[in-house]
């Protein structure tokens, strides 16, 4: 990849945090990136679990309205699997104050679909929405999606087909433990020996979720909560010209605990042409075996797991 | 000698026949199953090459599928695609239908090892045919085919009987082979015969009422 | 205040004709089935329903006064979308009673096409909510939703009294403990999904191997599960394997029950619930038989007296016995397993 060739513009998204982190550690988390980085988009809320919004959403909007005021796009992300009323009124709270704030929410079911476009309010179509499809693509547009993020598993070739001939923005899933399934069971908390009912929170100890091992040996997957994420972080930082010319227009990068900062500062040079994607792709390694710690068999259309060379 | 007017059911019949008979046997009732009218259900696996076994090696049977229908036979060098195992009512439920496999899979009493796509796509071939064995058997070869199975299994059994009572005159005590004297394993293949004739006239009286038409509905 | 109880119809799972037919006799009011493509979520080697087949079993089944749905619950992906639009077409020809359906593409591409077709919301969508279904029921017309397996009974009652849709749940069979249609796990090792492919663990990624008796199971190279000689075997997903986690070793997600709800059939019924799906797609007829028979008994004795019902001992036997990992769960519907 010749990284003299110029891109289209690219933006930078922070996806909204999965793990389950107290709110002053979500709180520096986020303003520290406004001051060491340059993302352009700041998703935030909690998608995975109802009980980690024990604080309600007062400090949330503060928290949206200080990084809005770092002139960055915020979006407020909702939950992927709400299902009692508690949790259903926490989204309508939420978009309504979207609205208010004149914000876009995320919207990771279509319980939120239906609540933003009957207030009006613009959203995102998460990832969990399962756009596989232009015809998909085409709902999402018609009920008053602003954006689109593509599923995980879908194959990069796909993504031109996708988008068709359709304008919206469309974001790629582009760095980060994958997101790969939610349960009404917490994991974190079995694994505590504990139920959901009383978590206790234990989710606050692992920050970076818990390591799941296969019988033999080979990594697998990373408890989070009631969600079950790759324990490889997938990487597409050296595919963003590829990505720019299938029309993706922003890179979602998911938090983790260290090294945030570092690898948007990574896929920003990436974006920009600034460095090549070999050196980029060495950059977010940090020294690491790259095929040991990568993933990105679902960029390529194979398994989750696996890591293609280019 | 035993006296039974009844057709057991074809798995009792394998397993009181020794092994060329048996893969004879088998060869005829799945030969049966794909007469040249169900042939057409075999093509997804053309070509593959099947193993089935007991746990204790002491039977296997080679099956390959081609153009031209199903092949069995005792001992073979070749590799398999996909080996089947489990105690020879498990491998003839499978074969024959009679059973649900997952069920025998879940409770150790068949096992799938080497390709398991193709072995999926045997047992769901078998699983699609939409006919009773036994029925056919009695009803559509008519009463040579059964005389013949049976005239085969009575054979078998005297042959059990005389070997066992040959085996006494020479005051040897064999039979651990079955864990049964050969008298008591006959004696149990009996009443496995007579039970599952009980089995077959259930069936049997199940099928009339699934052709009465007037099948009371339950309304919601 | 009096309870009024609802006797729900028996949603039954047919892989095959044999089993349609067995599921009828055993009397199951409704049978679902898919065509033989990746346009349902049970695309198994050998499973499922050619065109002729789907004609033939909506005939025997309205002989007999039961219903047929047609199970179109995958995404089709952005090229070739007519396997999943010519199933629809077909199941409408052919006179299906429903089309089961989680893309709103192809709803959007059903109500336009065949507005006189039902609609129901497949599982495959994961609507766990009201505020959901009631969106899926004005903009797509949708009579129905089958409920994702991870709902409480609190919150299934909630939602049949707050929706205006039918509403239909899992009562028996394989327990997806994950919001089916958010799970990529199966895809993660595998490369195929439900999503995608309409297979979770695909059979080709499988291999078991048995040594002393011990049984490995293992998907695309790696060991997910490990049974001991005389333990019951399960299916090889993922949510059901032996991992390591946290110093511990086991069932970190699910040990493999199965679901069964016998036990909870009046609070069931005290919610309003229309349908009870029994899975079980890649199922023989022996089991499809035997299952549906407990269940019809079952239903038909809660239906006379809700208060006396109790769920009998051989009613949970004959279901245990066929049931994956030999053993049951009432799953998400009581809080204490979560």
């Amino acid at each position: 990849m010749n990284h003299s060739e110029p891109l289209p513009a690219m933006k930078i998204a922070v996806g909204p945090l999965l793990f389950g982190w107290p709110e002053a550690k979500i709180q520096d988390f986020y303003l520290s990136l406004t001051e060491e980085s340059d993302a352009d988009i700041f998703y935030l809320g909690e998608v995975v679990c109802s009980k980690r919004t024990i604080s309600g959403i007062k400090w949330q909007l503060k928290l949206a309205s200080q990084l809005q005021e770092s002139g960055r796009e915020v979006v407020l992300s909702t939950l992927a699997m709400p299902t009692t009323e508690g949790e259903l009124q926490f989204i309508r709270d939420l978009t309504a104050a979207a609205g208010e704030m004149n914000l876009a929410i995320e919207a990771n079911d279509m319980a939120s679909v239906a609540v933003a476009s009957q207030l009006g309010v613009k959203f995102v179509a998460g990832p969990h929405l399962n756009v596989y499809s232009h015809g998909m693509l085409e709902q999402m547009c018609r009920h008053g999606a602003k954006r689109v993020v593509l599923p995980l598993e879908i194959p990069a070739k796909d993504i031109p087909d996708v988008i068709g001939q359709s304008d919206i923005e469309v974001e790629y899933f582009a760095h980060g433990h994958l997101p790969l399934t939610f349960s009404a069971r917490c994991y974190t908390a079995r694994s505590h020996g504990l139920s959901k009912q009383e978590c206790r929170h234990v989710c606050f100890l692992n920050p970076d979720g818990i390591e799941m091992h296969t019988l033999d040996d080979h990594d697998f997957a990373t408890i989070n909560g009631t969600q079950i994420m790759s324990h490889r972080p997938f990487t597409a930082i050296n595919y963003l010209a590829e990505l720019a010319g299938f029309g993706v227009r922003t890179l979602r990068i998911s938090p983790q605990a260290s090294g945030m900062s570092e690898t948007l500062r990574h896929f920003r040079a990436a974006a920009d042409g600034a460095v090549s994607a070999e050196e980029a792709l060495q950059g977010v390694a940090g020294g690491r075996n790259i095929s040991e710690t990568f993933c990105n068999g679902y960029y390529h259309g194979r398994q989750g797991r696996v890591w293609v060379e280019t | 000698m035993l006296k039974l007017k009844i057709l057991p059911q074809p798995e009792v019949f394998l397993q009181l026949l020794p092994g060329m008979l048996q893969a004879q046997t088998l060869e005829l009732l799945l030969g049966h199953i794909f007469t040249s009218s169900r042939q057409k259900y075999l093509q997804p696996i053309s070509g593959k090459r099947f193993l089935f076994r007991t746990p204790d090696g002491e039977i296997e049977l080679f099956m390959c599928v081609d153009h031209l229908g199903i092949h069995i036979q005792p001992h073979t060098q070749e590799v398999p695609d996909v080996t089947i195992s489990g105690d020879l009512m498990a491998l003839t439920a499978l074969c024959l239908g009679l059973e649900d496999t997952d069920s025998l899979f879940f409770s150790r009493r068949l096992l799938l090892t080497g390709d398991t796509s193709t072995g999926l796509m045997f047992k769901n071939i078998l699983a699609n045919l939409d006919f009773d064995l036994c029925a056919e058997l009695e009803l559509k070869l008519g009463k040579h085919t059964a005389d013949m199975l049976w005239r085969m299994a009575t054979q078998a059994i005297n042959a059990v009987e005389f070997f066992d009572q040959q085996v006494a005159r020479a005051g040897i005590v064999v039979g651990e082979r079955f864990g049964l004297s050969p008298v008591e394993k006959v004696k149990s293949l009996e009443t496995q015969l007579h039970s599952l004739n009980e089995k077959h006239v259930a069936l049997k009286q199940r099928l009339e009422r699934r052709h009465r038409p007037d099948r009371a509905k339950q309304a919601a | 205040m009096t309870t009024d109880y609802r006797k729900p119809e028996l949603v039954c799972p047919a892989g095959n004709l044999p089993a349609l037919k067995a599921a009828v006799d055993a009397g199951g009011d409704t049978v679902y089935l898919g065509f033989r493509n990746a346009s349902n979520a049970r695309n198994f080697e050998g499973l499922n329903f050619s065109r002729e087949e789907v004609e033939e079993g909506i005939q025997y089944a309205h002989d007999r006064n039961a219903r047929v749905f047609v199970a179109v619950n995958t995404s089709p992906g952005p090229r070739n979308i007519s396997p999943w639009t010519s199933s629809i077409d077909i199941a409408s020809e052919l006179g299906a009673d429903a089309v089961i359906i989680s893309d709103i593409a192809l709803l959007a591409y059903a109500k336009e096409n065949h507005p006189n077709l039902r609609r129901h919301l497949s599982v495959q969508a994961s609507a766990g909510n009201y505020e959901a279904l009631e969106f899926y029921a004005r903009e797509f017309g949708i009579q129905r939703a089958v409920l994702p397996r991870i709902l409480t009974l609190d919150a299934i009652r909630e939602i049949c009294s707050k929706s205006s849709l039918e509403i239909e749940i899992f009562a028996s069979g394989g327990l997806c403990v994950m919001a089916e249609g958010r799970c990529w796990l199966s895809s993660y090792i595998t490369g195929d999904s439900p999503n995608m492919n309409g297979v979770c663990s695909p059979a080709h990624a499988v291999r078991f191997e048995q040594e002393n008796g011990t049984l490995d199971v293992k998907l695309d190279g790696m060991l997910i599960n490990k049974f001991a000689p005389d333990e019951a075997a399960a299916y090889p997903t993922l949510c059901k394997g032996r991992f390591e986690a946290g110093g511990k070793t086991g069932h970190v997600m699910e040990a493999p029950y199965s679901l069964n709800t016998l036990e909870v059939l009046p609070e069931i019924f005290a919610a309003g619930v229309h349908g009870l799906k029994i899975e079980g797609r890649q199922r023989s007829k022996h089991y499809v038989r035997s299952v549906v028979s407990t269940w019809r008994e079952a239903v038909d004795v809660c239906a006379s007296d809700p208060h006396g019902y109790v769920a009998k001992k051989e009613w949970m036997a004959s279901l245990n016995a066929t049931s994956e990992g030999g053993a049951h769960t009432t799953g998400a519907y009581e809080d204490d397993w979560r």
